[in-house]
């Protein structure tokens, strides 16, 4: 079994036009020790979020690290796997939300920046959605909040992973909120990693979904997506990435989009 | 040509037909008696001078598919363009003033338009502007609550322009959200300032940031328009000279 984890991003076209930077980031630890794990995060991009660029750069690092120390302070992988079950969207989500916080203090002091504001009014600075994903040999944990999309596709099947909650127009859950832990979506499936080779993830921010007419034809794009690495390679398909996302964001909705792929096989 | 550049040639992005997003507009225009004359006359020329400008802007922005529908109230309410219209072909259609101000029945075919579906979940906020020079004759207040209370009526962008001194402005700031966003507009000149500045609104929200959501009890009586708008671009009235004052 070998797990090739890659990802692009684009900047939005209407970005672009608009002179907004590019607010997304995304992380990967590669498959080591028996666990792979992946965030995206998608900065606000608003005036009243600047520094939701670096909100996204922290979100990724705070997600990859305490996963990576979840997984190695427990022995046995099936006690992780209830502990995620049982607590993934309340205890681990609010570890995350105040650790990204935590971090988002630092940066606030460490850049000295916007003096006298209060911590709700600089984590709004930094305002920022968070996708995250661990694949380990017995089970795969995501984690999702606020908007993008979680997707798992095999010889059979194409669905999310994780029924997050949507809103309507530009609104979407944040880390910035009050509680943002209480916005979090998780979901844990049971997957030997050798079990209906070969299979894919993807993580990718709302511009991909945003850029269909409808979450059926997202699917199916993702569908194509599977098939395509499955008949040409990663190393291809890889380097067609970001031209494809380019496109898909000049013809669809020009927000930033940011995809990542682990493909198994 | 080496094969990996071959393959690279070839290969075409995956994936179904790509979608821009849709930006629905709606002017709602009160055709009572009491806009007959110069306000009626200023209300269609006004925004017929609009049209080539919206159309303009949205050429700039092929990320979003603006959709124009305008919607008229007096004695009962009908769409003029019962369909969207997409704005490179829409054209005003001049109307004319007689009857009561059955505001109610205007927000009610909103409503209906309003929700999921016809409207579609990945829409851009509507925009919604109200013209109206008087005071509802019907009981519109479960019509507005009913429209206030759907999702998208919650999300949309809601101005009203409150033409001469007899509009009921409480009303209008019922249907807004906040008095910021009830534009004041006592003669010809101002009006068409108004209708101007509030044609500019789809550019704005046709290209948006996302925002992190504020939560329900933030939200009350708020508007997306305060959150999306520059409310400093608002004409101001003052600047504008005119003798006559509806």
């Amino acid at each position: 079994m070998a797990i090739s984890i890659f990802g692009e991003w684009t900047q939005g076209a209407s970005h672009n036009r608009a002179g907004i930077e590019w607010q997304d980031h995304w992380r990967k630890i590669d498959y080591v020790k028996g666990v792979s794990i992946i965030s995206v995060a998608d900065g606000h991009g608003s005036d009243k979020c600047p520094y939701s660029a670096e909100g996204a750069r922290l979100a990724t690092r705070v997600f990859c690290n305490l996963m990576l120390e979840y997984y190695n302070s427990y022995d046995d992988l099936s006690t992780l796997e209830t502990f995620l079950n049982r607590e993934g969207d309340v205890r681990l989500a609010r570890t995350i939300d105040l650790s990204w916080k935590e971090e988002v203090l630092s940066a606030q002091e460490r850049e000295g920046r916007d003096i006298g504001l209060s911590e709700r009014e600089i984590y709004t600075l930094y305002g920022t959605t968070l996708l995250g994903m661990m694949i380990t040999e017995g089970f795969v944990f995501s984690l999702q909040i606020g908007d993008g999309d979680i997707v798992f596709a095999d010889r059979e099947n194409t669905g999310f992973l994780v029924d997050a909650d949507r809103l309507l127009g530009v609104e979407t859950h944040s880390l910035s909120s009050e509680n943002a832990w209480k916005n979090a979506v998780t979901a844990v499936m049971n997957k030997e990693p050798d079990e209906g080779l070969p299979y894919m993830y993807m993580l990718s921010t709302d511009g991909f979904s945003n850029s269909f007419a409808n979450r059926g034809a997202f699917l199916a794009t993702c569908r194509e997506y599977y098939e395509m690495i499955g008949k040409h390679g990663v190393k291809t398909i890889k380097e067609h990435l970001k031209g494809w996302l380019r496109e898909t964001s000049e013809l669809g909705c020009g927000d930033d989009i940011t995809a990542v792929f682990a493909y198994v096989s | 040509m080496d094969a990996f550049e071959e393959i690279k040639t070839e290969l075409k992005r995956p994936g179904a037909e790509l979608a821009n997003r849709p930006l629905h507009f709606f002017w709602v225009v009160d055709c009572s008696g009491s806009m007959f004359g110069e306000k009626m006359g200023t209300v269609n020329n006004a925004i017929q001078e609009t049209v080539p400008e919206m159309q303009e802007a949205a050429e700039g922005n092929p990320n979003a598919q603006l959709l124009v529908r305008t919607l008229k109230f007096s004695s009962g309410a009908s769409w003029v363009n019962p369909a969207p219209v997409k704005v490179e072909d829409f054209v005003w259609e001049d109307l004319t003033a007689i009857g009561v101000t059955d505001m109610g029945k205007a927000f009610d075919l909103l409503a209906q338009e309003l929700t999921i579906p016809p409207m579609s979940d990945r829409a851009l906020p509507p925009v919604i502007v109200l013209l109206s020079d008087g005071r509802p004759t019907d009981n519109y207040k479960p019509s507005l609550n009913r429209l206030l209370s759907l999702p998208w009526g919650k999300k949309a962008v809601r101005i009203a322009i409150s033409i001469g001194q007899d509009a009921d402005n409480d009303v209008l700031k019922e249907f807004t959200g906040s008095r910021d966003l009830v534009l004041q507009a006592n003669n010809a000149a101002v009006l068409t300032k108004m209708i101007k500045w509030a044609s500019t609104v789809a550019s704005v929200v046709s290209a948006p940031a996302s925002r992190p959501d504020l939560g329900s009890d933030e939200h009350e009586g708020d508007n997306n328009g305060l959150l999306m708008l520059d409310m400093d671009n608002i004409p101001d009235p003052g600047d504008i000279e005119v003798s006559d004052v509806w």
